[in-house]
């Protein structure tokens, strides 16, 4: 899958957090957060990422975009590793990189207005001559979003949260990036605006050649926009592929429970399969094993001992499960 | 005369509503959010209330509680449930209903127990309150509830503290709390919506089967056309403090008659088929200090013409059972 | 920039102004805060004497009682102190003295103690356990005796007094601000800024600052009261203002050794000014926590 158009690359990436003590003397363990998480995206791509709370999606989204530091793996962006830069040098992919956050009331800064919150990136990176320069590219920004020149000097409180997310998307898009993270960007938004969003996201992406990151817990808002979609279960990818096959015919077991737990317009839910128990919390570090095998209605030894590692079922199609080849 | 004929026609409900009006007076101006609003519900059916938020449904669930507090005031309106009218009740008649023949289900399951007490004394508080049972019945009955809810190993978990429940769990002990005393209508105000879907399922099917064996009856509200659509029977679509449309799950799904119940339904992302441009409902709710005169949706609406600026729609029927406030559904293919 | 005009009708429409003028008590507080505010900065140019101008004083007008009492004295209409000084006059200069104390105290722990809380709060780690520890030391001792050992040592001042307060006041700041940080530091609009890439002391006192800020201003409200108070008993006590220009307190203190043989006036009026004052700030105060609580709405 290698070649030209390539723009990110994470291989085996990992990142732990450390668990409270329980006692002074005993060691700090740390459970895996994401673990070995492996990802590609292309140019102008949308890459959906799935998976319940807590399970990591977040996470890897915050330490791709280097808020967290990876512990292991390396993150390729456009031919170099940015997964060990310090501040300084990943200032130049600051710019390329951005991010838009889930919740439109704590996203924006409430103390400044709106004009001052797309306005500051561009004068920071200098991507403009003086303030006049950068506000004139605050308001162009502004616009393609769709908030109007006479509501610039408000502050965030003033908007609606449809509104405060298209101010967020221009934000991301100020320093003019390649390559946008959106972690849940809809969620907090009801069904109306959620599809005004939606819409204006896709529309970017054809405007400004931008390739996404779009993480949702809402699997068909994912099947909506994502050209692949990723399922992630307990900081672990279990199935990836384009979005087609993933909906058509999912092959991991967490995902056929997932999918049928969706609600269906107008279909009759109460006779769907469903899956047992919770979310378990994420494995510490040294655990093997698939992170599924617990509520895994065919897991066998194998499972609990061995981990999974990914593997091509059909053409770009990849899960992670012993019982894929059986 | 004209009012006890009609009561007497409408006792098949078990509740039943009638222009129900609850405004909040603050500083900016009056909010109607609760602005007329009808509805009726018989024994043993699942009433579904969609609508965005702000659109007044969760401020009628707590009207019919009577659990509005100030600034807000129910203006107007009748709630006959069981054949009594809940507004000409004293507030400790009202303490005896809540909880006891009507119970509630919170959106927050985070929230909603009291984090110093355990489960047991928690359940057992509800069951001594209206039940009268006490000791070791009560405790009997607080691991049955929880067995009934689906929690694994109840009698162990009775003595856990909230804090020891993850979120799905939480929810589940509220709807054993809130059907400890057998309620005979639940309000479930968005019970899944902080869950995340393989719960939402489990705890849905639990609900579901629990009020139709308990011939119960369930007002769900939630902004969740699909959840909606899967469980109640009927269903009433709200905006803007009134409902533009009402009638049974099956006609108000797939044969939506009201512009904006069509706009919401297709600006829901598919989980099957092709994938097209989504339809999107253009605009935002109106500020509610500055309400349109005539028909809320007037400014968002793609059928709008001068009349709908004017004067407000009254709901009509347009087929057995299926009402819309519309002054062109029905009348023309959209 | 938003202009002056639409910044007044801002505040005009704001729900703070509409809570404030039904609330009698809050319009009490700004009412009695103004009348002392003007006292302090204009009253000196507009009572009859200088007080602490030794060449103004007649020791024959000493101890003449308030106007409504015999052998009262027109010039003085509350009367005067043993040094032949009108106690109106002094009663002004010494408003002046607190207030300034009050407010220079005030301000300068509130930059102090913020900018150590941010820090500690958005740094934490070992700088945060530092400044907390020092924080806890200086909560261990009463604020007082802190303030009355750095006076023993350096002596008397209006400088020193200012200081010694501030040496115990700062600390309330610190804690406020460095656990409001945290709750900040983790909100999304602080992830934005560092994903543009902003350096950290501009995340800190132009993103977060601002946000931590109600907090600061209700707690300096309240602690002006405070600080006058503080400063009174220190000069009651006599280690506190000098002699030569002194404040309510020690107007109070001077009253205190005639006050029961009859020469009332000398103590009273000035504890009762100094209690006005101190409810007036506490009263709008209380206003402004309760308007910035978000918990209470």
């Amino acid at each position: 899958m290698a070649g030209e158009d390539l723009l990110l690359d994470v291989r085996n990436m990992t990142k732990k957090f450390p668990l409270a003590r329980t006692g002074i003397f005993e060691k700090i363990k740390y459970v895996n957060a994401v673990k070995n998480f492996s990802v590609s995206i292309k140019r102008k791509e949308i890459f959906g990422l799935v998976g319940e709370s807590g399970c990591g999606k977040s996470t890897a989204a915050r330490t791709i975009i280097r808020l967290y530091e990876p512990d292991e793996g390396k993150i390729i962006y456009d031919g170099t590793d940015i997964s060990r830069f310090a501040e300084k040098e990943l200032r130049p992919y600051r710019k390329k990189m951005q991010m838009v956050f889930q919740n439109p009331y704590s996203s924006l800064n409430p103390r400044h207005t709106v004009k001052e919150i797309v306005t500051q990136p561009i004068m920071f990176h200098k991507l403009a001559k003086n303030r006049s320069e950068a506000e004139e590219k605050a308001m162009y920004y502004l616009d393609k979003v769709g908030v109007l020149r006479s509501q610039v000097d408000r502050y965030p409180h003033q908007f609606s949260g449809g509104q405060r997310q298209r101010i967020s998307i221009a934000r991301a898009l100020a320093v003019a990036p390649d390559f946008i993270i959106a972690d849940e960007p809809v969620s907090a938004l009801d069904v109306s605006i959620q599809a005004q969003i939606l819409n204006l996201l896709l529309d970017l992406r054809e405007e400004f050649s931008l390739s996404f990151m779009f993480i949702a817990h809402d699997l068909a808002v994912v099947r909506h926009v994502s050209d692949r979609v990723g399922i992630m279960y307990l900081g672990c990818l279990v199935e990836y592929g384009p979005y087609s096959r993933i909906f058509e015919n999912p092959l991991h077991p967490y995902t056929k429970t997932l999918l049928s737990a969706v609600p269906v317009l107008g279909k009759r839910s109460m006779e769907s399969v469903v899956l047992s128990g919770e979310v378990p919390s994420a494995p510490t570090e040294d655990f093997t094993g698939c992170v599924f095998a617990h509520r895994c209605i065919r897991h066998t030894e194998q499972c609990l001992k061995q981990t999974p590692v990914l593997k091509e079922i059909e053409s770009e199609h990849f899960i992670a499960c012993w019982s894929a080849d059986k | 005369m004209t009012n006890i004929r009609e009561v007497r026609k409408e006792s098949e409900f078990l509740l039943d509503v009638r222009e129900l009006k609850t405004y909040f007076h603050t500083f900016k101006g009056v909010v109607k959010a609760v602005d007329g609003v009808s509805f009726s519900l018989k024994r043993g059916d699942i009433l579904g209330v969609v609508g965005e938020s702000g659109c007044g449904k969760s401020v009628t669930g707590f009207s019919v509680l009577r659990l509005i507090d100030s600034p807000g005031r129910i203006e107007g309106g009748e709630i006959i449930f069981e054949g009594d009218s809940l507004l000409k009740k004293s507030e400790r008649e009202m303490e005896k209903i809540r909880g006891n023949k009507i119970s509630m289900i919170f959106q927050d399951p985070m929230t909603s127990l009291n984090p110093v007490y355990t489960i047991k004394k928690q359940i057992c508080e509800t069951l001594e309150l209206h039940g009268g049972l006490r000791g070791k019945e009560a405790h009997n009955r607080a691991v049955e509830l929880l067995r009934l809810v689906g929690i694994p190993s109840p009698e162990s978990r009775v003595n856990y503290y909230p804090h020891q429940f993850s979120g799905g769990m939480r929810q589940r002990v509220i709807i054993a709390i809130s059907l400890a005393t057998s309620p005979s209508l639940i309000i479930a105000d968005e019970p899944t919506t902080a869950l995340d879907v393989t719960v939402q399922a489990q705890l849905m099917k639990r609900l579901y089967q629990l009020v139709k064996s308990n011939n119960s009856s369930m007002i769900l509200i939630t902004h969740d056309l699909s959840l909606v659509s899967g469980v109640s029977d009927n269903i009433i679509v709200m905006y803007c403090g009134r409902v533009i449309e009402k009638g049974s799950s099956e006609s108000v799904i797939s044969m939506p008659a009201h512009p904006y119940t069509v706009g919401l339904l297709e600006s829901i992302p598919k989980m099957t088929g092709e994938r097209k441009m989504l339809h999107q409902i253009s605009g935002m709710v109106p500020n509610p200090f500055e309400m349109p005169p005539g028909c809320s949706f007037y400014p968002r609406c793609e059928l709008g013409q001068k009349i709908c600026e004017a004067e407000y729609p009254r709901l009509r029927e347009i087929e057995e059972g299926h009402y819309v406030s519309c002054h062109f559904a029905g009348r023309r293919n959209f | 920039m938003m202009d002056n005009k639409s910044l007044i009708s801002k505040i005009i429409k704001s729900e703070g102004l509409y809570n404030f003028k039904r609330n009698p008590f809050a319009i009490a507080g700004a009412l009695i805060i103004l009348v002392f505010l003007f006292t302090a900065i204009f009253g000196p140019h507009m009572v009859s004497q200088n007080p602490y101008d030794l060449a103004q004083l007649d020791l024959n007008d000493s101890y003449k009682p308030p106007i409504w009492q015999e052998g009262s004295d027109p010039r003085f209409i509350l009367g005067t102190d043993d040094q032949g000084r009108d106690m109106v006059s002094a009663i002004v200069y010494g408003v002046r003295m607190s207030v300034t104390i009050g407010f220079c105290v005030t301000i300068i722990c509130m930059i102090a103690g913020t900018t150590l809380g941010l820090i500690s709060g958005y740094k934490g780690g070992r700088l945060d356990s530092f400044i907390m520890g020092l924080v806890n030391v200086q909560l261990s001792f009463p604020s007082l005796l802190i303030a009355m050992l750095v006076l023993i040592a350096f002596g008397r001042g209006v400088w020193k007094i200012i200081l010694a307060l501030a040496f115990s006041g700062w600390v309330t700041y610190a804690r406020t601000v460095r656990g409001t940080t945290m709750s900040e530091k983790s909100k999304e609009y602080v992830e934005a800024a560092k994903v543009i890439g902003f350096p950290e002391r501009v995340i800190l006192f132009k993103h977060i600052l601002p946000n931590v800020m109600t907090p600061v201003i209700v707690i300096a409200t309240l602690q002006i009261g405070t600080v006058i108070l503080s400063e009174a008993t220190l000069s009651f006590l006599g280690i506190g203002i000098p002699i030569t220009e002194p404040s309510l307190g020690l107007l109070v203190a001077q009253g205190y050794i005639v006050l029961f043989s009859g020469l009332w006036w000398v103590s009273v009026f000035p504890g009762l000014v100094l209690m006005l004052l101190v409810v007036g700030m506490n009263l709008l105060g209380d206003f402004l926590r309760d308007e910035f609580n978000p918990r209470l709405k």
